[in-house]
């Protein structure tokens, strides 16, 4: 239930160890890449082993950015081909490993395959191209209404020229208009089903040819010219075209059984290809990242502290040549952060990561969130058969969305809970369903049990501040922060602050029988040591007491502390909403209630209820997990949690 | 879709304040006076209007240069209106931002027919960065016009280009500006569609007007320019005119020149637009019209922003003929009857 302890390894070796060990590193599958080696001062490291590694001097450091350009121009090329040839291409764990064939032969053997099978692998894909277009004449003829009309009887005509071509309909509609425009005849011979689009005849007079032209191009008009050897009715042509089709496809299948005999041999051949450029592009990759010396080269990577000593005996069985060191202090460094929750607290990540991850120093809220929102959720939204659908769907939602599933069953099995303290079975209470056990006799709504449910929200609220403040406080001190952890307004004064103002309230509506001078007197002076934070600490730290100037300080100070009462004030008062919303859930319910009892028909009764529950699980569900989340993210993670870690982005292939 | 009355009051503060620094601020009668280019672009540079925007450039601005700047400088101001539109209002505003991109598609597709060097043109775009659907730089690459027509397939002017040829577009220029024309003003109208009633009706009105004007605009070039058949000319116009409809437009591409085109435009449009046509300058005629009927309406509604951007054009037009009249040492007097903005 924290995050994970991570370790910073820097990994030193000679040139020509640089590409095996990357390998291992992203065979691991667990190791994160550090970037931002300049903050480690590593040139001095890298001066320090030039002496103690020593390394073939035939290697060279190499521009791997070109050569990752290069590596995915190569995949590129296998992937075209494997799809030519419709080869599906796997990554393979362990053909990786064990990979007989190298960067420079897999590119070699994609050179010469392209030479030899590529030939016809082109004319494969010049045929399949001709088909297109046959397909395309073939839609426009098939369009035609009457199939028997043979228009190549009109071409010879003295006097006449004809054209056919495509229009829009809305160019359709502008030509009609225009018809007493136009010396032509103009018939509509088809439609066109895929664009919506009409097939026209125009026969016009050889002297108006320009005109028509001219006309027709204002119209956007498409000529449709079919190639000369098509002769006789669209019948025929389509026929025509059709068995030139079957004979392109059987030219195909042809050429591709010429492929097919390579088949199984491609296949095989193709995959090692991928898988060997795959790992290739990753390795360039990452050596990009590392820093060079004289044959020698330096990276900076994160790993878990457990896994520590099994990533080292993997790395040094290389070679003698590497050597492996583990920085313990990174003050510079931002270690990534990894969440380490058990099963019952881990759906909750996900709504933390909505709001940032944290970093690797903070405490990770997410068991203190799950508790308290479950328990939130529960106050807000109790009943038995509800939060038990709310299981059911999230039992079923797991199966595709693991985590959010979980989240919900979890919301689900606490909103039970608090059913069963309410005593509500979806919505029905105890004065309907006798049997029903109950911790509140006559429901939330009754009206003596209206204020207790209300206190119970600002109770939950003052739980949940405490665990937030406690939260707080151990995150400052742990960065050293003591302005804040101590006298900040979420550190401990700001605490005792917090405190005192609950016991003032307590005083005023008499639940505590004290003088409210005693409160009072408490606020003023936690309020006074949060208005004098900095030059508390710094006097701690023996440091001058107003390093900006007193004036200025206390300014901002006392607007701050002004801040501070409001937001202590409006806060706590926020958490009202938890009780409200428990009583809105019911309230809701209760106005279904009314109508069913309006009904005679017992079906009808039925159906009303049902909808009801139907609204309160869809919209009232939605509503309450919002308002939940806004108390986690506004109230109390706006106190404690900054969130700005970074992710541990294992390097792996896919 | 909220309301345009939530943020009817909103736009109107916003615009009165624009229209304040834009419309009452440039000082006309003081460009008039103005010798040279450079003192007309060291003003502009100076107004709190048209600095931010001009502050990279030098003064020996081209006229090409200062049209691109405006142009921008429209895009820019249509952008900023859109803060406060959303839903169907903020999709019918943005339909204005697509003319920029017909401009721009219209320049690539000439210096494309006519294999002219593509180098800087970007410079001259004034299309929105933020909104636009089209691929420039699949069009840069294109050879010549049937490739740069391929590539607009996805587009709406797909449609409208395809079957158009190298030596069409070259010598049919206006096929390209008018299909494109429909198509824009189309869309243009599906969006309003959208509007509340009262919007809908003001908005269809103004757009209306506009293609009114456009369409005379057309024909008359077309009739005096072109040499096309008055079936052509109609084919080319634009539909949805608020005074032209069908018929009327029919009239028009059939009639005479002269004396009984004017009267069917002053039948029309009345007889102060027919006079601007005989007088002076078509395009100055068609602001002129624009901008009395923008002023003589008051609008409390969505047309308040399509006057403000149908005003904009005009100050736009306004600026270049200035550039243009300095350029050519036009005598002020001459000048001052070429302005829309009265001096």
């Amino acid at each position: 239930m924290a995050i994970e302890k991570m370790a910073l390894l820097k990994i030193v070796g000679s040139l020509q160890e640089m590409e095996p060990i990357i390998k291992e590193l992203i065979l691991y599958e667990n190791v994160s890449i550090d970037t931002e080696s300049d903050r480690y001062g590593n040139n001095y490291l890298i001066h320090q082993y030039e002496t103690e590694i020593v390394g073939s001097t035939e290697c060279r450091i190499l521009d791997y950015d070109e050569l990752e350009q290069e590596c995915k121009e190569a995949l590129l090329t296998v992937e075209d081909i494997s799809k030519d040839l419709g080869i599906r291409l796997n990554l393979d764990k362990d053909l990786i490993k064990n990979n007989p064939i190298g960067y420079e032969e897999a590119v070699g053997i994609l050179n010469r395959y392209k030479s030899t099978n590529g030939k016809i692998v082109d004319e494969i894909k010049k045929k399949k191209e001709i088909i297109k277009e046959l397909q395309y004449y073939k839609e426009k003829v098939d369009s035609i209404f009457d199939n028997t009309v043979e228009f190549d009887k009109i071409a010879d005509l003295n006097f006449f020229d004809y054209e056919i071509g495509i229009l829009s309909n809305e160019n359709r509609i502008r030509l009609k208009k225009s018809y007493e425009n136009l010396t032509a005849v103009v018939i509509r011979i088809g439609i066109i089903k895929s664009t919506v689009e009409n097939l026209y005849l125009i026969i016009y007079p050889k002297q108006y040819k320009e005109e028509t032209t001219n006309f027709l191009k204002s119209l956007s008009w498409r000529q449709f010219l079919l190639p000369e050897k098509y002769t006789g009715s669209p019948a025929q042509i389509s026929e025509q075209i059709n068995s030139e089709i079957v004979m392109l496809e059987d030219e195909i299948k042809e050429l591709s059984g010429l492929l097919n005999d390579k088949y199984q041999q491609a296949d095989d051949l193709m995959n090692k290809i991928y898988n060997n450029l795959k790992l290739e592009e990753k390795i360039f990759e990452i050596a990009e990242t590392a820093d060079f010396g004289d044959n020698i080269f330096l990276l900076d990577v994160w790993v878990k502290e457990s896994d520590i000593d099994n990533l080292k005996s993997i790395i040094t069985k290389i070679s003698n040549n590497i050597i492996v060191t583990e920085e313990k202090s990174y003050a510079e460094a931002k270690p990534p952060t990894i969440l380490k929750n058990n099963w019952l607290f881990r759906p909750f990540e996900l709504i933390v990561k909505m709001y940032g991850l944290p970093s690797y120093n903070e405490l990770d809220p997410t068991p203190f969130m799950a508790l308290t929102y479950c328990l939130a959720f529960g106050i807000m939204f109790g009943d038995i058969g509800q939060g038990f659908i709310y299981f059911m769907v999230g039992l079923l939602l797991s199966k595709k969305l693991d985590l959010a599933g979980q989240l919900l069953m979890r919301l689900g099995f606490s909103s039970m809970i608090f059913g069963l303290v309410y005593g509500s079975l979806f919505g029905l209470e105890k004065h309907q369903l006798q049997w029903l056990p109950s911790l509140f006799e006559g429901g939330p709504l009754d009206a003596g049990n209206i204020p207790k449910i209300l206190v119970i929200g600002i109770a939950y609220g003052i739980i949940a501040l405490s665990g937030s403040f406690i939260y707080s406080i151990i995150n400052s001190l742990k960065n050293g922060d003591k302005e804040e952890g101590l006298f900040g307004k979420n550190g401990v004064f700001g605490y005792l602050f917090f405190l005192s103002f609950i016991f003032t309230i307590l005083t005023i509506i008499g639940l505590i029988k004290i003088p409210l001078s005693v409160p009072l007197l408490l606020l003023i002076i936690f309020l006074t040591v949060i208005v004098l934070k900095e030059p508390l600490a710094n006097a701690m730290d023996k440091k001058a007491l107003f390093p900006h100037g007193a004036g200025a300080y206390f300014t901002e100070s006392i607007f701050e502390s002004i801040e501070t009462i409001l937001s202590t004030l409006s806060n706590t008062v926020s958490f009202v909403r938890v009780g409200a919303f428990a009583l809105n859930h019911a309230g809701l319910f209760l106005a279904f209630m009314v109508i069913s009892e309006l009904m005679d028909n017992v079906l009808l009764k039925i159906l009303i209820l049902a909808l009801g529950n139907i609204l309160i699980l869809v919209l009232e569900g939605l509503i309450v997990f919002i308002q939940g989340l806004r108390l986690q993210f506004y109230e109390m993670f706006n106190r404690y949690f900054i969130g700005e870690g970074i992710e541990f982005k294992s390097v792996k292939l896919n | 879709m909220s309301s345009p009355y939530d943020t009817y009051y909103a736009v109107k503060t916003k615009l009165t304040a624009k229209k304040g620094r834009i419309f009452k601020k440039l000082e006309w009668e003081k460009f008039l006076d103005f010798t040279s280019v450079e003192q007309l672009i060291d003003y502009l540079k100076k107004s709190e209007t048209f600095q931010d925007i001009l502050k990279d450039v030098k003064n020996d601005i081209h006229r090409d240069n200062l049209e691109t700047i405006l142009g921008k400088y429209k895009t820019l101001e249509i952008e900023d209106l859109l803060h406060y539109y959303s839903g169907a209002y903020k999709e019918f505003v943005k339909s204005f931002l697509i003319e920029a991109d017909l401009t721009d598609i219209s320049l690539i597709l000439r210096k494309i027919a006519r294999s002219e060097d593509l180098k800087d043109i970007e410079e001259r775009f004034i299309h929105s960065q933020k909104f636009t659907n089209i691929p420039y730089d699949k069009l840069l690459s294109s050879k010549n016009a049937n490739e740069f027509i391929e590539n607009l397939k996805g587009t709406p002017y797909y449609n409208d280009l395809r079957g158009l040829t190298n030596d069409d577009a070259i010598k049919r220029e206006f096929h390209i500006e008018m299909k494109l024309y429909v198509t824009y003003y189309k869309a243009q109208f599906e969006r309003a569609d959208k509007l509340y009633k009262d919007d809908r009706e003001t908005v269809k009105n103004i757009i209306g007007t506009k293609i009114d004007i456009l369409n005379v605009l057309w024909i008359y070039r077309a009739k005096n320019y072109y040499h096309i058949t008055p079936a052509e000319m109609l084919n080319y116009s634009l539909e949805n005119g608020k005074e032209l409809k069908f018929d009327n437009l029919k009239k028009l591409c059939f009639a005479e020149k002269g004396k009984e085109f004017d009267e069917i435009v002053e039948a029309a449009l009345g007889d102060k637009f027919k006079n601007y046509l005989n007088n002076k300058d078509i395009s100055l005629a068609m602001n002129y019209f624009m901008h009395s009927y923008l002023n003589k309406n008051v609008f409390e509604n969505m047309g308040l922003t399509l006057s403000y951007i149908y005003m904009l054009d005009i100050i736009i037009n306004n600026l270049t003929t200035i550039t243009e009249g300095i350029k050519y040492h036009l005598p002020k007097d001459n000048l001052k009857n070429y302005l829309v903005y009265r001096v």
